[in-house]
């Protein structure tokens, strides 16, 4: 197939779809008009979510009137639990940011490492996100226990815990994490490749 | 500007322009459902930008940098959990027949065509989309952000691949 028949069954194609096709402009203007309004509300509500976090979680505390003992555990636990979850929600408000400034205006290339350059983020803040999770859990049981009980009912609920926490880890480290990110480097490396050519 | 007094200016500019976003979802989808899926996510990306839109490039450019781009990332987005995925998807109830395409036999050669443009790499597809829909080497090389003397060379490559393809494929 040379270039010369390629470029005359393009123009024949190019011929046939302005010869036979039309828009239908009022059901597109309606659904122009009205996905971005839905699109847009779902946006609100997640990010609503996000930033109403902390209050649906003194809410919960309140009405669940659990009962606290200010020792020094409860301050070791609350500062463990509150760090990380100062932190996550860092990294939620920053991603949701980051997604909303990719303008599909841009050059191939630069939109290609960008989207890569998120991907990477969101993977690198799961993966600490995992490792982290241990310790928050740990504060909440800081927070809640006042003195650890050992006993065969609860070695074992520490003990499944435990196991169904590392398996989940394992797993998502050893087969999908690092194959997401091996995957992202080498586009970002053919990315950077291409420009610099 | 409010949104009704956008969407006419437009929506003319979508119509001149609809046969390249025919022309590259087809190339970037496999279904007619991914396909339709895919315009439908083009025409949004393309009104979302067009506020934005101040003229300092052609028309055609950004047109085919939106529609391209956003072809890239329909891959992405059909993975759960990825980017855009909630944010951006449309279910299949919701595809609306907004255009009218009369029933026409696609020629073998245009098949084969598209079956070798398939076995492209993203950016290639791109490449050779954005030549053989007249574009020239500077043009292609606004649009992608590549150097124009490797459009240049890329060109040649991916006609050498395509010729290859299609004497296996025939």
């Amino acid at each position: 197939m040379e270039l010369d028949e390629l470029k005359n069954i393009w123009v024949q194609y190019d011929k046939k779809i302005s010869d036979n096709t039309r828009l239908n402009k009022e059901i597109l203007k309606r659904m122009l008009i009205s996905k971005p309004e839905k699109r847009l509300n779902w946006i609100k509500i997640k990010a609503g979510f996000n930033l109403l976090n902390p209050i649906i979680l003194v809410l919960i505390i309140m009405f669940t009137d659990v009962k606290f003992s200010l020792t020094i555990h409860f301050y070791i636990g609350l500062s463990l639990f509150t760090a990380l979850f100062v932190i996550t929600y860092i990294w939620n408000v920053r991603y949701f940011l980051l997604i909303r400034k990719i303008d599909f205006s841009g050059a191939i290339l630069s939109i290609k490492k960008g989207i890569a350059e998120l991907e990477k983020y969101k993977i690198k803040t799961t993966r600490i996100r995992y490792m982290t999770m241990p310790f928050a859990i740990l504060g909440i049981f800081f927070m809640l226990i006042q003195k650890p009980i050992f006993n065969t009912e609860s070695i074992v609920f520490f003990g499944l815990v435990i196991i169904v926490f590392i398996s989940s880890m394992y797993y998502t480290f050893k087969y999908s994490i690092n194959e997401q990110f091996r995957k992202l480097d080498k586009e970002i490396a053919e990315i950077v490749e291409l420009e610099k050519e | 500007m409010t949104k009704d007094n956008v969407s006419e200016p437009f929506l003319s500019i979508f119509e001149e322009n609809a046969g390249i976003i025919i022309k590259i979802s087809r190339a970037y989808t496999n279904t007619s459902h991914d396909r339709e899926d895919l315009m439908n996510d083009i025409a949004l990306e393309l009104w979302k930008s067009f506020e934005k839109f101040k003229g300092d490039s052609k028309i055609s450019t950004w047109i085919y940098r939106v529609a391209l781009n956003t072809s890239m990332n329909y891959k992405r987005k059909k993975k759960k959990d990825s980017l855009f995925y909630a944010i951006n998807d449309f279910q299949k109830d919701e595809i609306i027949p907004w255009l009218v395409e009369q029933e026409q036999e696609s020629s073998s050669e245009l098949e084969l065509l598209y079956n070798c443009i398939d076995e492209l790499t993203e950016i290639n597809k791109a490449i050779i989309l954005l030549y053989l829909d007249g574009n020239s080497h500077d043009e292609i090389s606004e649009i992608t952000g590549i150097s124009k003397t490797n459009v240049g060379t890329r060109i040649n490559r991916i006609k050498e691949q395509i010729k290859n393809l299609a004497i296996t494929k025939i």
